[in-house]
């Protein structure tokens, strides 16, 4: 689904529950979509926690089947993980393959075709991609690991409106031309961007980060922000670096055993903050975030369900 | 020969060339094969033994040049008529040839003494004499080296292919040193003291020219006004003189790098000595922590083979700030991208006045990498963060900022 159709049906949902229109255009999907259905204003997140992952995961795709799916005819899905880095899954730099593999295997279930997973990895793709131990288990589930380094014609130029900074994007093909976009981000520290989360994930999106370093990268992963839309966003937080990120390797570990859950990517982050210490006070481009109006900043608004698996 | 024996010899040159082009253009195979020609070539082994003062090669290695050495002593030069990549595209370009006898004097003995010298005061140019590594340079060259430099020794076989068209198999006739160690060992029945008497003359000269010019190679630096620097050598090498001196430039190192991080260029001003060998050049790839492919296809041990974990702890060279140029240090931006990419944790995050993390290296703990410099987005004042190279490599301890 691409960001304008998706723009769309929102829209329709919009219409029919008869608020202003022109007031609410401009603002977020997932805001328009809460006060459309008036009783409840709240967004959900989910933090299922467990000692396996693949259970987990279970329990992830079961919530998600259960309100609404990836939605209706979906031949298509685009998973963004984490396999940038040259490390192994204990090193919680990228992604835990375990659910990846499950992930995949539950979108083969449910008859979703082509499942592709592109990705720009920081480290050279023959290192990071087998060493992540993702590429296995994606060839393992049938699905296609898409390197968009070394690809021809992988991204395609697109206009962010919201954009303050970041205006003019090459952001890679699969990401835009899909019926359903999923966000699968690691939390972690980060030393550019205090945390990396599921909005700093889509750095491995596009084709030109060092614009984004040279032009505030905390207004730019904003930017981005109001731009992508995944239909879920599921950040592992299984373990998670305190330092040393986001390549490590870190001494200082933790080992939240949570999967954190949400259709709302931005709400995802204010909410794993606090499995830094931190608030969305201490991580600026959440900052910008709420002050653009991106998704759900305030904790208040938030459903948080503790789900274990 | 009879016309049957001709069409099979010309059958098994075609085949041997075509596998000697295969290997050395690279590709996914393993090392071995990349430098498999280069290293069947007793008079590189010989002159990059003299370069070491010693033996260097693991025994399997020995065995082919070995083998073609013992041959050569009952069959001559066999090896030219039948294997040898470069003698055949010379052959193919010869049967073109006008047939003019220009150049009548047999160089070729002055070419291997001369060598030999060179390589006992450490000079290398002369390794360039090797027509393997000579056709393996130019497949390499061939293949897409980003430095145009590196077309000046990958010209030697596309060159005498060209005067092969006036003067038939010149280069094999006159010039090859390897061929005239094939005749060197041959038996004949001419006595060995009288082996070397029609040669007396070019021996003298070779070790005449060989030794000053030796001496003023690695003693002229190529742009003499600029500061002397250190290269940014392959994990493995171990000094910038060593290396200089023992590498071949067959290119199969470049070839079997992943990253294209190693390359052909005048990156550093030693001497003539370095002039176009192998090294890292980061602003076109980084040397990846995981692996250790070029220090195993070096048949000539400029390259010793290190393990990727030995390689994971080598130092190879220095990163260092220029804050001028830095988006943390001057332009207050949140960067810290060689933070991000050093696999190493050997960037410290100075958190200055402004709230702004600055990056700062520690230099013991780099390996030289080059993940920050390829990396680095600065683009104002060039990148911020430049790898400087080392006289001479070393281990780096264990430590609890990357052993974790």
């Amino acid at each position: 689904m691409t960001t304008q159709s998706r723009a769309a049906i929102h829209r329709r949902d919009f219409l029919k529950s008869g608020l202003l229109a022109t007031a609410v255009m401009a603002m977020d999907p997932w805001t328009i979509l809460a006060e459309g259905e008036g009783d409840a204003p709240k967004v959900d997140v989910w933090f299922i926690k467990g000692p396996n992952r693949k259970k987990q995961m279970l329990k992830a795709l079961e919530i998600i089947h259960a309100n609404g799916g990836f939605g209706s005819h979906v031949d298509t899905l685009t998973l963004k993980v984490n396999a940038a880095w040259a490390r192994t899954p204990e090193q919680a730099a990228n992604t835990h393959p375990d659910l990846v593999d499950v992930f995949l295997k539950g979108c083969r279930d449910v008859g979703i075709q082509n499942v592709v997973v592109p990705e720009n990895p920081c480290n050279s793709p023959r290192q990071s991609f087998p060493r992540s131990g993702i590429e296995q288990v994606v060839k393992k589930n049938d699905a296609k690991m898409i390197d968009l380094k070394s690809k021809k014609d992988a991204f395609v130029s697109r206009r962010i409106p919201h954009g303050k900074n970041l205006q003019d994007v090459q952001v890679g093909r699969e990401f835009i031309e899909t019926d359903a976009l999923v966000n699968m981000p690691i939390a972690k520290h980060h030393g550019g961007a205090t945390l990396s989360m599921a909005m700093k994930n889509w750095m491995g999106a596009v084709e030109d980060r060092g614009f984004w370093h040279r032009n505030n990268l905390h207004q730019c992963i904003a930017d981005f922000s109001s731009f992508i839309r995944p239909d879920w966003t599921l950040l592992d937080a299984t373990r998670i670096m305190l330092d040393q990120g986001p390549a490590g390797p870190s001494k200082n570990m933790r080992t939240p055993e949570l999967l954190i859950l949400s259709r709302d990517q931005v709400a995802v982050d204010v909410c794993a903050c606090r499995l830094f210490n931190t608030s969305i006070d201490g991580v600026k481009y959440l900052q910008i975030a709420r002050s653009m109006g991106l998704g759900t900043t305030d904790l208040e608004a938030v459903n948080l369900h503790q789900v274990t698996a | 020969m009879s016309r049957r024996g001709n069409i099979a010899r010309w059958c098994v040159r075609l085949l041997m060339l075509a596998l000697a082009f295969f290997f050395a253009w690279g590709g996914p195979w393993p090392g071995w094969m990349e430098h498999l020609f280069p290293a069947l070539s007793p008079f590189a082994a010989f002159a990059s033994a003299v370069a070491h003062r010693g033996w260097y090669r693991a025994v399997y290695w020995l065995l082919p040049p070995l083998a073609l050495l013992t041959l050569a002593v009952f069959r001559g030069r066999f090896f030219c008529r039948w294997v040898c990549p470069a003698g055949t595209l010379y052959a193919v370009a010869s049967t073109f040839s006008l047939k003019k006898q220009v150049l009548r004097w047999r160089i070729s003995p002055f070419l291997f003494w001369f060598t030999l010298a060179g390589a006992l005061l450490g000079a290398p140019l002369f390794l360039f004499t090797d027509p393997l590594a000579a056709f393996n340079r130019s497949v390499v060259t061939l293949s897409g080296l980003r430095a145009t430099v590196a077309m000046i020794p990958g010209v030697i076989v596309p060159l005498f292919m060209l005067l092969s068209l006036v003067q038939p198999m010149l280069w094999c006739s006159r010039f090859c040193p390897l061929g005239y160690t094939f005749d060197l060992v041959k038996l004949t029945p001419r006595p060995v003291s009288r082996r070397f008497h029609n040669d007396r003359r070019q021996i003298v000269a070779g070790l005449a020219a060989g030794l000053p010019l030796a001496l003023l190679a690695s003693s002229i630096p190529i742009h003499p006004g600029r500061k002397r620097t250190w290269p940014i050598l392959p994990p493995g090498a171990l000094n910038a003189d060593d290396y200089a001196e023992r590498c071949s430039r067959c290119y199969a190192c470049v070839n079997a790098c992943p990253s294209r991080v190693l390359n052909v260029r005048f990156s550093t001003n030693r001497s003539w000595a370095q002039f176009c060998q192998p090294e890292l050049t980061p602003d076109s790839g980084v040397c990846d922590e995981y692996c250790n492919r070029c220090s195993l296809v070096c048949h000539t041990g400029a390259i010793q083979p290190v393990s990727e974990d030995e390689k994971r702890y080598r130092k190879i060279g220095t990163a260092v700030i220029n804050k001028d140029a830095c988006l943390a240090w001057s332009d207050e931006q949140y960067c810290m991208v060689c933070d991000e990419y050093c696999p190493y944790n050997a960037i410290h995050t100075d958190t200055g006045p402004t709230g702004f993390p600055r990056p700062v290296v520690l230099p013991d703990q780099c390996r030289g990498c080059g993940m920050c410099q390829h990396n680095c987005p600065a683009i104002r004042a060039g990148k911020a963060i430049i790898v400087e190279g080392l006289a001479e490599q070393r281990e780096i301890p264990a430590n609890d900022l990357y052993d974790i």
